[in-house]
């Protein structure tokens, strides 16, 4: 039982590491979705003048567009619910209070204005969405190796301690 | 028009209205809802709705001539709400209709829209910070033509009347007894309904009955709108509302020499404002227009053939 519990325990940080990565990997796949989808309602809005529901629907054919997130996002949108809840209460991607404050400022302008105006609107969005979906790339490839380097030493060294 | 249909046709519109506006209106009786031809929004003003051409406050519980310490208030939040409804959260979809002045809604309704014009270049851009929206009720009324087709035996028809006066209603009416085979067989009426507000087409189909041989055209400039139809369709009847310019007389005028029987409406006040409107009196110098219906407030009007208009005659030399 001693055993048991040490390994338990010693794995904790290890769970902690691999935790981090992946909420990081999520987070950089969101944002570059992200601004995938921004580029296509961009597209829809300046070649076809597709009303917003209408490009929500469309945008179901792509499974990157019809994941549980962009389900969620859509139908609080089509239902008038309130974006910001709903994203904080998130659970499967753990956005940043920025983050949210960002993707919510999108939606909540998208349609607003004049054909010029929304096409403007969307590409400041896709190089926003971008460059964070960047960093969030870099953030991945160097914090996650460290991340994981950590906690498998701090996993060593619990278990020598406890041994 | 059936009760029921008109009641459903006025609750179809309060959709597009903020939730208190809508709790407010949906709980008038029946017969107000029957007879509102129209609900208008105006920022920091009370809400009012029109009936019978007049205005009328709405309070809690029903309406009245003026306004009391009850009567509900539209605010600027209520008004950005509903023009956000009427555009389905996609302004730039509408910009076109926005230009110039309306949207056009499911069912034949149309919300004019009153706001701050945006200029480039002396093209209306579009329109925002709206300051009123006007909720115009579409009503069908089957057979409303009968009188006038009961005279009718060929050659173009002119509508005449002040707004609200019942002009489309006929317009639409005329279109659909001539394409159902009321009036000597099924007529090929091709319909230039720039506005959307004669057939009311949705995904493709008239809201209203149309009749079984009418052709719509939609979203085109109705001099534009003509010529598509003349050359492409063949019609034996084209009908547009609202003459406007002077493109469209020559429109007109081609049809004419075609064949092809024009039904179309005017703003005119009286018989004597036939020949001071310039447009109108182009019109008829065409020899186009055979008959002239004049419409007054209360859905009245008088049908006469214009060979029996002598001051027509002798101002126009139609004959």
């Amino acid at each position: 039982m001693r055993i048991v519990g040490i390994l338990l325990l010693s794995f904790t940080p290890l769970l902690f590491g691999l935790d981090y990565r992946s909420s990081l990997k999520k987070r950089r796949d969101l944002f570059l979705n992200l601004k995938d989808f921004v580029v296509f309602v961009k597209e829809q809005i300046r070649f076809c003048g597709r009303e917003r529901n209408e490009i929500f629907a469309l945008s179901d054919i792509n499974p990157k567009f019809n994941d549980s997130f962009f389900k969620t996002l859509k139908k609080s949108i089509k239902n008038g619910e309130s974006l910001t809840k709903i994203l904080e209460n998130y659970n499967d991607i753990r956005l940043k209070s920025k983050e949210i404050a960002y993707i919510c400022a999108f939606f909540t302008e998208l349609g607003k204005t004049d054909t010029e105006g929304q096409i403007n609107h969307c590409d400041y969005y896709i190089n926003l969405f971008s460059k964070i979906g960047e960093n969030l790339s870099n953030s991945y490839i160097t914090k996650s190796r460290l991340s994981l380097g950590l906690s498998i030493s701090l996993m060593a060294a619990m278990f020598i301690i406890m041994i | 028009m059936d009760k029921k249909i008109l009641i459903e046709r006025f609750n179809s519109l309060l959709d597009y209205l903020p939730v208190n506006l809508k709790k407010m209106l949906f709980e008038l009786n029946d017969e107000l809802k029957i007879s509102v031809q129209e609900i208008r929004l105006r920022a920091g003003r009370p809400l009012t709705v029109t009936m019978g051409g007049s205005q009328f406050f709405v309070c809690r519980g029903g309406t009245y001539m003026l306004p009391r310490a009850d009567s509900v208030y539209v605010t600027a939040a209520d008004l950005n709400d509903c023009f956000l409804k009427l555009c389905k959260h996609s302004v730039y979809s509408h910009n076109s209709e926005l230009c110039e002045g309306y949207i056009s809604l499911a069912g034949g309704h149309r919300a004019g829209v009153c706001g701050k014009v945006v200029e480039r270049g002396g093209k209306i851009e579009t329109i925002r910070d709206i300051s009123s929206i006007n909720l115009r009720i579409a009503k069908e009324i089957p057979h409303s033509a009968d009188e006038i087709l009961k005279h009718y035996n060929g050659g173009g028809i002119l509508i005449c009347g002040g707004p609200g006066t019942g002009k489309t209603t006929l317009l639409r009416d005329i279109c659909r007894q001539l394409a159902s085979g009321r009036v000597g067989g099924y007529k090929k009426v091709a319909v230039v309904d720039s506005r959307g507000e004669i057939a009311a087409v949705s995904d493709g189909i008239p809201n209203t009955d149309m009749g079984s041989t009418a052709d719509i055209i939609t979203g085109v400039q109705k001099a534009k709108g003509i010529e598509m139809a003349l050359r492409t369709l063949f019609p034996d009847v084209i009908a547009f509302d609202e003459l406007g310019d002077m493109n469209e007389v020559s429109a007109v005028t081609q049809c004419f020499n075609s064949g092809v029987t024009i039904i179309t409406t005017a703003h005119i006040g009286s018989m004597e404002d036939l020949i001071k409107r310039s447009t109108v009196s182009a019109l008829l110098k065409t020899g186009a227009i055979e008959w002239v219906v004049m419409c007054h407030k209360g859905f009245n009007f008088r049908i006469e053939n214009i060979n029996q208009l002598d001051f027509l005659k002798k101002e126009l030399a139609v004959i």
